[in-house]
This record gives structure tokens, sequence and C-alpha cells, in this order.
């Protein structure tokens, strides 16, 4: 040891850690979080890959399917001519190049049935919004975030949308849902509703810090509301209107705050319990496609092992 | 804010500990135009690059999304990323003004990520949502589709003068036959090496712009060359699949097409205000490819700042051959017509004790290779220390152990003595530096064994152990037990390397199987139910699906709530996703995790598939290990000993580093010669490939890795030598016989 007593007047200042920030977004990581933290730190915490994301697919279909149709309207698709709606074809042919990049992620809708369901839903779309919506689109994909100091928060808005000419501060955010409107009078539907305005919220909150102003309001479009042959025009219950009142979107980020904070704890004490009610919390759609529910200490007794074969 | 106050504001910051110098200075104030900054170890490299983007935002006023900031790594852009908000929000707390700033809106960013990012912001027709593989899925890309590796001997013969053209590659260590492939012997190499080898060719052809005309027109094994490499690129678009070499080739075309002009030029909003100054951290790294991208990207404002160290380059194996950074100053001629761009040697070393500095300085200029024209930056300037520590330590020391295990020992011994008298406060403030981190006899093995012994914790995610783990090697157990029952598959693999590590984890499965009666039934159940199933269907569940099966039993069940286990079975999730995702050669709108059976009643699932399953997966995990996953933000854990390659150090620095493999001659020759070999077909007139021989490149490589290794040290560097390398000392050493620059080393 005495070779080591050459180092007795060693003096090494002690590191200050240089706390590198993470960042959150309110889909991937807030609202995953609040439904199931347990599903949320196997996909997102150990990174684990879904055996079937065929979840995504109506979801990523709809949002690329009518982005491509935005851009071709304004003229940034190669080939294509601006100001012009797609038509039904049109539509078609990205639906088949987004079905094919998808593809390539994994992402399959779980019979061919649903695929052609989808398209019609965004052909549908298509006939009955171009025409006033397309026009007006100021941004699509539109990315926000913002430093909160501890982390970063971010977003990105589906479409920005100008009421009344490009120029103009009166900006709406709108965001597409492949699926009909939540029942407002189930439990869980309430829920999946709140969430929708939180999201709501929060982007409008991220876009004043990025422009200084607020949205005028915020849009939730949910194209599953188009679903049947006969619907030539948008039905009511297609679109709910979020008001953007100040003091809910200062709630709505004190919220997300504290639920990066639970994040953050649940990292630090390795815990992840399923939410208390299970799938009353996390939605049994959700319960169905989790690859971990035969062993969730509050759902697997819903589920059966599966033997391949066997019913 | 004006200049001076900007200046005045920043040398203010707390806990930065030192006044910029005059160098630095003259980063941050540079007006327009190319900036070329040569800049030593510990000098202030990366908050002169944070800082002069925060010159741009707050004193010129410059649109923050115009401004483009690249580093080598996501940790590295990450760093950047929080101090430009620390200092940002430092700023802000002078000058209210400053906070309409969007500052979260520089593009800062790897190389990579900033291709792939635009491309889909700027949904460029040619990358729409492709699929961008790593390493691990372009290999078993490859092995699926190149027709060259095909188990149809009929088609992979038209390839067979390949092969001996590019010995460098293919002539290497087999872990699967422990041999090395003859190039002489009339036969071609396995598919294993086959595919090792061709993903290099691949990447430097594209890496490198090699024109492939003129290769072509070569004949003989470059003109099959160029075949494969072709039919590898249009299968690979044709399935919206992309690899870390091509995106930056497909960002190129983008750059290049109507498509990039509001990324480029903007709109005039602030929203889209076009590229406006291109800033390039670790540019010493930076290939052909990546060059030809800067240049285009600052093409309009010719404002292309670029920091690096001659000194630190590292990455010939990417195709980074410290050229761009040495002629930087020849291309903004050649390229921009500019006669003469601004320089600037950062060379006051801040971080290290000045011992140590003498120490590497000396040592860099120990070599006679280092000081022909074209291998540093012309008139580099010694470094001079700045930084206060001090101390009657010595600060470079090397120890002498008889062997491995007594170097390690050594090690654990010392480590325990400086915690125990509070000379550190924390394992993790020093660091061991190899060659590699594999756990092996001769690399990290007796280190690790060492640290063990003593209980002290250690941090070495790329030790390839990760298959040795028990959760690792009962899951993977379990699906082979499931998948192929009765091993007829594993039976007709020709390399034993594979059907060994096969059973060795069908042994671990049946010994945690044999007390879970739960987990050990299931499997016979779910195996015997896939046998029983009609020939040629569907088995109903996909491979991923079969291994989440599994883990819905104990002790499984309990693993994955298991932070360091979870993490570990999380890692192998991803690669039989890879694997799941590749296009099936035979019908590509089927995967390879698609599952049918047989067409011969009751074999279970497809022999071929199976047989398939063990030559390209398991052989590419058998013959190459798996990597533990890496925070993708702290860079090691407190508390640990971090175990890194020298590589892994890069940009780090470590109040006590000790550096084991003086004499290592591990290096990546086939890099050299590959470089030397495609030179011929290299567009870039600055190429040095013919400058220099394979035997001075090869020095000049490992000299510049234990440069970086040393100049990793703040208070003390201590070298581990077995005795046996006194005799015939390697590089480590110096650069004369007599080794003077170890003249002042203490022996401890």
């Amino acid at each position: 040891m005495d070779s080591f007593d050459r180092y007795k007047d060693l003096n090494v200042r002690q590191i200050t850690t240089n706390d590198l920030k993470r960042k959150y977004s309110v889909t991937a990581d807030v609202l995953s979080y609040r439904r199931c933290p347990r599903l949320y730190a196997s996909q997102s915490i150990r990174s684990f890959a879904p055996a079937q994301p065929s979840q995504r697919y109506v979801g990523s279909m709809i949002h690329q399917v009518l982005d491509r149709a935005h851009l071709q309207y304004s003229g940034r698709i190669s080939n294509a001519t601006a100001n012009q709606i797609p038509n039904d074809d049109q539509i078609r042919i990205y639906f088949n190049e987004v079905d094919s990049a998808l593809r390539a992620h994994g992402i399959r809708p779980f019979n061919p049935e649903l695929g052609e369901y989808v398209l019609k839903l965004l052909q549908r779309f298509n006939r009955i919004e171009g025409k006033d919506l397309y026009p007006r689109v100021k941004d699509t994909e539109h990315k926000l975030q913002s430093d909160r100091g501890r982390y970063i928060l971010h977003g990105v808005v589906d479409v920005l949308v100008s009421p009344t000419g490009s120029d103009s501060r009166d900006v709406e955010i709108w965001d597409y849902k492949g699926t009909k409107r939540p029942i407002e009078t189930t439990g869980f539907g309430k829920k999946i509703l709140e969430d929708y305005k939180f999201q709501m919220l929060v982007y409008s909150s991220l876009f004043k810090m990025r422009n200084g102003y607020y949205p005028s309001k915020g849009v939730i479009y949910f194209l599953g509301e188009l679903r049947g042959q006969t619907i030539t025009s948008r039905p009511s219950s297609a679109v709910l209107e979020v008001p953007l009142d100040d003091a809910e979107m200062n709630k709505a980020l004190q919220s997300f705050d504290n639920t990066v904070s639970q994040i953050e704890t649940s990292k630090d004490t390795n815990n992840w319990p399923p939410p208390s009610n299970g799938a009353e919390t996390a939605g049994r759609e959700t319960c169905d496609a989790c690859d971990l529910r035969t062993s969730c200490p509050k759902e697997r007794n819903k589920y059966h092992h599966r033997i391949p074969g066997s019913k | 804010m004006n200049l001076d106050d900007f200046i005045n504001a920043i040398e203010a910051i707390p806990g930065r500990g030192f006044r910029l110098d005059n160098n630095q200075k003259i980063v941050i104030s540079h007006g327009d135009g190319p900036l070329w900054v040569i800049a030593g170890p510990g000098s202030g490299k990366t908050d002169s690059i944070v800082f002069r983007c925060l010159k741009l935002l707050v004193v010129d006023k410059v649109s923050p999304a115009s401004i483009i900031l690249t580093t080598f790594t996501e940790k590295a852009a990450n760093n950047l990323q929080t101090r430009i908000s620390q200092y940002m929000q430092y700023l802000i707390a002078i000058d209210k003004s400053l906070e309409t700033i969007v500052y979260n809106r520089i593009r800062v960013d790897t190389l990579h990520g900033l291709c792939n990012d635009r491309m889909q912001e700027f949904r460029f027709t040619g990358y729409q949502n492709y699929r961008l593989l790593d390493d691990i899925e372009q290999r078993l890309f490859i092995i699926e589709h190149s027709s060259s590796t095909s188990l149809d001997s009929t088609v992979s013969q038209n390839y067979d003068d390949l092969w001996p053209g590019f010995p460098y590659v293919f002539a290497i260590f087999d872990p699967l036959t422990t041999s090395i492939w003859n190039p002489n012997s009339g036969r071609p190499p396995n598919r294993n090496i086959k595919t090792k080898g061709l993903s290099k060719l691949f990447n430097r052809i594209v890496e490198d712009r090699l024109d492939t005309n003129a290769m072509y027109a070569e004949g003989g094994s470059w003109e099959t060359l160029v075949k494969a490499y072709e039919e590898y690129r249009n299968k690979l678009f044709d399935n919206y699949r992309c690899d870390f070499a091509h995106v930056q080739l497909k960002f190129l075309d983008f750059l290049k097409s109507q498509q990039s002009s509001l990324f480029l030029y903007g709109d005039g909003t602030d929203q889209y205000p076009g590229v406006k100054h291109v800033l390039v951290d670790e540019y010493q790294d930076t290939n052909q490819i990546q060059e030809e991208i800067y240049f285009k990207l600052a093409e309009n404002s010719k404002n292309l700042c670029v920091v690096g160290d001659d000194d630190q380059a590292l990455y010939r194996f990417r195709g980074g051959t410290v050229d761009c950074m040495v002629n930087f100053e020849n291309s903004c001629q050649q390229k921009w017509k500019i006669p003469e761009i601004t320089s600037v040697f950062l060379s006051t070393n801040y971080r290290s004790n000045p011992g140590i500095i003498t120490f590497y300085d000396g040592y860099m200029r120990s070599f006679q290779e280092m000081s022909l024209p074209g291998a540093r930056v012309r008139g580099k300037p010694p470094l001079t220390a700045g930084s206060a520590i001090n101390g009657s330590y010595p600060p470079v020391a090397i120890h002498r152990g008889k062997n491995a295990d007594e170097v390690a020992e050594f090690f654990a011994n010392m480590l325990e003595y400086l915690l125990d008298k509070q000379l550190i406060h924390d394992y993790s403030e020093c660091v061991l530096l190899l060659h590699s981190t594999k756990r092996s006899k001769y690399k990290a093995g007796p280190f690790m064994d060492a640290l063990e012994n003593h209980n002290i914790p250690y941090y070495n995610p790329r030790s390839k152990g990760l298959l040795e783990q028990e959760e690792i090697k009962v899951i993977l157990g379990g699906l082979l037990k499931i998948i192929d029952p009765s091993s007829t598959a594993q039976r007709a693999v020709k390399f034993p390397a594979i059907r060994e590590i096969c059973d060795e984890w069908r042994g671990e499965f049946d010994r945690v199987a044999a007390n879970n009666k739960d987990l050990r039934d299931y499997v016979t159940s779910y195996a015997n139910s896939i046998l029983r199933m009609g020939p040629s269907t569907s088995v109903g569940v996909n491979l991923l699906e079969i291994f989440y099966d599994l883990l819905n039993f104990p002790p499984l069940s309990d693993w994955i709530d298991d932070p360091e286990r979870s993490t570990r079975i999380g890692v192998v999730c991803n690669v039989l996703d890879a694997y799941s995702n590749v296009p099936n050669s035979k019908n590509t709108k089927n995967m390879l995790g698609f599952l049918y059976t047989s067409s011969n009643v009751n074999q279970g699932i497809s022999f071929t598939w199976r047989k398939n399953f063990y030559y390209s997966l398991l052989g590419l995990l058998a013959s190459e290990g798996l990597n533990e996953a890496e925070d993708e933000i702290e860079n090691f854990p407190r508390g640990r000993v971090p175990i890194m390659t020298i590589h892994q150090s890069k940009g780090l620095e470590f109040p006590l580093v000790f550096v084991y493999g003086l004499s290592s001659a591990i290096v990546d020759m086939a890099s050299v010669q590959m470089e030397s070999d495609f030179a011929k077909f290299s567009r870039n007139s600055n190429n040095s490939s013919t400058r220099f021989t394979t035997e001075q490149k090869v020095k000049q490589d490992l000299v510049r890795r234990f440069f970086v290794a040393y100049s990793r040290a703040q208070y003390a560097l201590i070298l581990l030598a077995k005795r046996t390398e006194y005799t015939r000392p390697g590089v480590g050493f110096g650069g004369d016989s007599n080794w003077t620059v170890f003249g002042n080393t203490i022996e401890i």
C-alpha cells in the first residue's frame, strides 16, 4: 500500500452533475404512464417492442395519409398540382404508399378489412372536408417543445388551421383521431375525452410559448364518426371543440409536471404498478393488446395463457 | 445585447472556473464565413461552440431554427442542448428581452439524426417512413436478401470471384469455425463471414463516395462487388429500408432536390428561415460523404464552423480519415473559391494536471510518423497548461505487474484505497480504458473478475456479455424448446459454435424449469400444440409473441420487474423484433417473424425457417455476442467504475484514468487496407490514402488512440502494464526506442 500513499495529497473536486434533460411528450409519456405505468415501463423505459403493433395502424395511417393530402394541396409533393383537392384514387395511392412503409415498421392491420375501412374513412374525410379545410391549413405535423427547467416538454400538433387567411394570428390547432367519439356518459369514455382535452390544452400552452399568443381554439376530429356509406356531410359528433381557457391551460401544465415527477419517482424506485382499478383506467382495448397481460397483477384472471392452435 | 456585454455576461457565469482566453473569444466573436477551430483536449471546445451559438442568437439575432449544430453521439447532442438551455436561462435572468428567443429550435443533433429528421420533416419523397436499420438489422437484411449469400449455390456461385478480391474483410477470424478463411482455398467463405465483410464494403462505397461506374469498369472482383452492392441497395429501398450509410446519401439527394429549397433557403418566416449557420463538433471524424453534406448545407451562407482535433481522430472504420479536418482550408478554397479562412488554435488545456499535459503532448511529438506532412494540421502549437490542478502526488505513474491478473488486482486494490481514504468521492471518478471491453482473458475479463472479488461495482455495458446472463439464456432456451423441440434443425447446423451455445441455453432453461413446473409444462404444451398443427399452415403466433408468452411465467414474470434483468430482456426483445421484421426474400410481403408449419405432417415449424433462424440470427449472436442497453442520456452511472473502450471515452474526462494494453496492436487493418485499395475510385483529390503507407496509417491511428486515452485524465493518469511488455514495448510507450516520454514517470 506504500505506493498508494503517494496519492494521499490528491484532492479531487467533487463532480457536480450536469443535469441532462430528458424529453417528455403528452401522448408517448404522460398519457401512456397515466393509462398504465406497467405497460409504459416495458415499452418506453425498457424499450420492449410490441409483438403486434397493429394498434398503431389506424392512427398512423390516418395521420400520414392526411399529411400527404395537405402537402399535395400546398404543392409540397413533387408531381402534384398545388391548390387541388386529391380525388379518391389519389387518396388510395397515398394509402398504399403509407401501408407499405408502415409494414417496414412492423405495423399492419389486424385484417385486410380494417385497411379497407380506414381507406373509406380517409376518402370520405377528403371529400367532405377537403374543400373548406385544405386551403386554410397553415402547417402540418407542427413540432412544438418547451424547456420546463427539469425536462423538455414536446408535442406534435397534427394541423394548424387559420380560419381567416394565412397571415392571421387567429390559429386553430387540430388533432385527428381514428376512433369514434368516446361516449361521455361512460366512465372510460369520459376519461378518454378528458385526456384529449388535456392534450389540446398542453399543445396550446406550447404554442403560446413559441409564438407569444394562444390559438383561438382546439379542434378534435373523430374520423370514426364518418363510418357508413351514407355519410356525405360532417356529422356534428365528428368534431369536438376545446375551449382554451388560460386557467385550464395552466392547470394542464401543472398536471403534466406532476405526472413527470411521478414518472421520475417510478424510475428511482423501480415501481411501475398497473393502475389500481386495472382496465377501468387503462382501457380494455389496451389490456387486450398488452403483451404482458397474463402476468398482470390486476388483470391476469381475465386472460388465459395462449397456446397456439387451441381456443 | 452587444458583443462586449455578451462576453462579459458569459465570463461571469458561476461555476465555469476560468475566463475566456483570446482564442476562445475569436471563435465566439467570429462573423460570417468559414471558421476552422483546431481544439486540443480540454481546451474548452464545447463551451466555445455553445457560446458561439448563443452569440449568434443573442447578439446577431439569428433565427434559432436557421442554426444547425451537429456532434458525434446523441449523448453529446443532449449535452450541448442542455448547456445551451442552462446558459440561455442565465442570460435571460440578466436581460429579460432575450425571453422571446426560442432557443430550443436550434437544430442540435447527430448528423444521422439531422438527415433522418429533416427528410421526414420536409417529406422527402425518397425517404418517407423508411425503417432505419442498425448494424444488426443491416446484416440480417444482407444475409436474407443478397444473392451472394444465397443458400442456393447455383445463385451464390455467380459471386465467387468477389471474396478473394477483398481478403482484408473476408479472411478474418471466424468465431463460428475458429479459423480464418483462406482466399486461395477455391471455396467461398461462410455466409456469416460474407455478410460481415459485405456490410463493411457496402458502407464504405457510400461513405467514400466511390465512383461505382469506374469500379464496375475495372472488371473482376470490382465488377462483382458493384453488382452485389447495387442489388443490395435496390432491395433495401424497394422494401422501405435504409442503413446508416445510405441515410446520408439520401440526405445528399434531398439537398440537391427541389424539395429541399424550403429547408435550405427558407421562405422568409421564422418557421422556415433557411440554413444560415452550420456548426460541426468533432469534425476530425468526418468522412467524405459527411464533408459533402456540410459543404452543401452551408453552400448559400458559407457560414461553416468546424471544430475538432486532428490528434483525436478515431473513426477510420467509418471512413473518417482525418483528411477532412486537416484539409478544411483547401476544401474551402476548392469548393467555394475562398482564398483565406479564419483558423483558430485552442491550445490551452484547462482539464489536466500540467504534468499530464507535458506527458501526452510529448507522447504525440515523439512519433516521427506524426510529423509527416498531412498527418497533423500544419503549424499546430504545443499544448499549454491552464488548469489549477496540482499536488505532490505523481500526475503520471506506471505499474508493472507480473501478468494481467496481478495488474487487475493492483487496480482493484488502488480503487479500494482511494475510496477508503476518501481521496475520491465515488468510484465513477476513476475509469479503466481498454482497447476492447469484451469479457475475455486477454481483454476486460481479469479486471471484471478482480473488481467482483473486491465487491467493487463496475459498469461495462459493452462487454458483449449479455448472452451470459441467466435470464437471457433461459428465455432463448425456452424459445428453442418451442420452435425446435427435438433439436432436429439445430443438429443440422454445421457450426459447433452455434450448436454449443444453443445447448447451453437449452440446459439453462431445463435447470430453471425443473423448479418451475408451470413454465416447464407450458413450454411442452406449446411445442406439442404446434407439432399437432396441419402442414403448411400459419402457426397463429409470431416469433415475438412466443417470446412474450414465455415472459408470463415465473421466474421470468418476476424478472421483468427487476430493472437490470428486464433492461437486458428488452435488448433480446429488440433483436428478435429486428429479425422478425426482415422481409422474407421469397415473399417480401411476409416477414421472417411470421411462422408457418412444415409441409410435412407433424414436423412443427418449417424446417427451412428453423435452419435459417439458426444460421442467420443465432449465428450472428454466437459470433458477435450482444451488448447491454445503454442509457440514452447518461454516459455512466454514479457509484460504479466505468470500464470503457478508448472510443467510448471520446469527449469525456475523468479525475483518474487507468489505461491498460500499452503494447496492444489491435488495429483495424481492414479499414486501412480498404481505404488504400478503394483510393483509386475516390472522387476526392484531398484523399490521404496514397500519401501514407499502410504501416504509417496503422501507427498514426494507434498513436491518436493512446493520445485520446491519456488526455482524458484530469488529476492522475495511471498506466498499467505487464512486465513482459517492457521487453518489446508497443506504441503506448512512446515513439522512440528509449521511450523517453516515460522518463519522468514514477513507477508504483
